[in-house]
């Protein structure tokens, strides 16, 4: 694949996923959400009792692996090709980076979203910090997945780069 | 020059325009909260206790009665209808002991749709005591069907024992209270025993008895394992430093645990072949 062109489908990406992060920080303007307030925010309650903090975790992981995650690899290809004069790197590996990459931020986001938000709202309403894993529990292995996606995204990605940079010499 | 500035101009008003929004926003969302009487309804506490009285089952009720009255006179004849109001109030027809007797067998079968069908969506639920992390308050049947999942779900076997039992009418609900001696045995909490205190109190919604009020009182608790329920019982016994035993084959969580080892260790393997490749480069491009 042109370097170019998988710096700017990485763009692009950040580009969407900025939206989503812009359509997420927004959830904070309904109050009946008490996402900014009052038993069961997130500002005030969840952040320190668990489930609820996984929602903070969601959210800068959207914020940092999805929005400038995306924006750095974009740099990196547009630089693998500026600075060292690489014009391609392996279609299969770029393409294969660039949706495992995607699929697995965006399903751990929505997953750990879900444990802080549901579940933070349900131990703060009185529940139980045990009772909570029969609401939650079904997303773990999930969000394990997610993550592992995430990784073999990022792994296969940086392969590319170093593998585009062996061949060049 | 002309044609980067028209393209430019949208970006410069939509940006501080989008930023506009989420201040504005984001300050009305900070400041409504604290005024007085606004919204602060709505992050509240709610009262532990239940005192609503629209789910109270019988309302006083007022039934007119017709009464007639002939009164004869030597010429005319004369009937006069005189009409009487009378309060009447409905009397509890449930039969407590056979609904308890229900409830504790529909506990016992680990039949969580029975047991949650007892409950309404202004049910209260409150466990405490040596309640072994089941603790908590639980309003409404979805909050009650989680937590009955979560005690029932993972148990292996529950047994009861009634110790003792009385039943009385109280505001025209009728209270159930019965000490019951429980034991077990759970994926999470090992064989478990205790005495718990169980007050129930019960109306009637669309000719049905249900629960409105639920208080177990765990008097006493025992279990084997400790260290927590997860999503991983592992993890307890990692917590607890018991050997795991996984049973793959057999268990979709075994299966998701082992995997998880793998595929971190070939993602290890790929890093260190990556190091290989750039040392290997970096060595050819020094010669």
């Amino acid at each position: 694949m042109d370097n170019l062109k998988a710096a700017r489908l990485f763009f692009a990406l950040g580009i969407i996923n900025g939206f989503i992060a812009l359509a997420a920080t927004s959830l904070i303007l309904f109050p009946d959400l008490r996402l900014a307030a009052g038993p069961g925010s997130i500002l005030t309650h969840n952040v320190d009792i668990w489930p609820g903090h996984w929602g903070w975790v969601s959210y800068y992981m959207l914020l940092i692996a999805g929005v400038a995650g995306a924006f750095l690899w974009s740099l990196s290809y547009y630089l693998l090709k500026s600075l060292f004069g690489v014009e391609k790197t392996s279609k299969a590996l770029a393409t294969a980076s660039i949706v495992l990459y995607e699929i697995g931020v965006l399903l751990t986001v929505a997953l750990t979203g879900y444990v802080g938000l549901e579940g933070g709202r349900f131990v703060a309403d009185g529940g139980s910090a045990v009772v909570v894993t029969a609401l939650i529990g079904w997303a773990v292995i999930p969000t394990g997945a997610g993550v592992g996606m995430a990784l073999l995204g990022t792994l296969l990605g940086l392969v590319n780069l170093v593998a585009a940079l062996a061949k060049r010499r | 020059m002309t044609l980067d500035m028209a393209r430019g101009l949208p970006v410069k008003l939509i940006i501080p325009l989008i930023v506009g929004i989420i201040a504005v926003g984001l300050g009305l969302v900070f400041i409504t909260p604290q005024q007085q009487g606004v919204t602060t309804t709505a992050f509240t506490t709610p009262s532990p206790t239940l005192t609503e009285t629209k789910t109270t089952p019988t309302i006083p009720k007022t039934e007119t009665t017709q009464v007639q009255t002939t009164t004869t006179t030597p010429t005319t004849q004369t009937t006069t209808v005189q009409t009487t109001t009378v309060q009447t109030t409905p009397t509890f027809q449930v039969n407590l002991r056979d609904f308890f007797k229900t409830y504790i067998e529909d506990i016992t079968k680990r039949d969580v749709p029975a047991v949650v069908s007892k409950y309404t969506s202004t049910s209260v639920a409150v466990w405490g005591g040596k309640a072994a992390g089941l603790g908590g308050t639980y309003r409404g049947e979805g909050n009650i069907r989680i937590l009955y999942i979560a005690a029932l779900g993972t148990a292996k076997t529950i047994q009861f024992k009634e110790v003792s039992y009385s039943e009385r009418m109280e505001n025209n609900l009728g209270v159930i209270e019965s000490t019951q001696e429980i034991k077990g045995n759970s994926d999470i909490l090992g064989a478990f025993d205790g005495q718990v205190k169980i007050v129930l109190k019960i109306g009637i919604m669309n000719n049905k008895p249900v629960i409105l009020e639920e208080n177990w009182d765990y008097l006493a608790f025992n279990y084997e394992k400790t260290g927590g329920a997860t999503t991983f019982p592992q993890w307890a016994d990692i917590k607890a430093g018991r050997p795991i035993a996984l049973e793959p084959d057999r268990n979709f969580k075994d299966l998701a645990w082992l995997l998880s080892d793998y595929f971190a260790l070939a993602l290890y393997a790929c890093l260190a072949l990556i190091s290989v490749m750039v040392l290997t480069a970096l060595r050819g491009k020094n010669r």
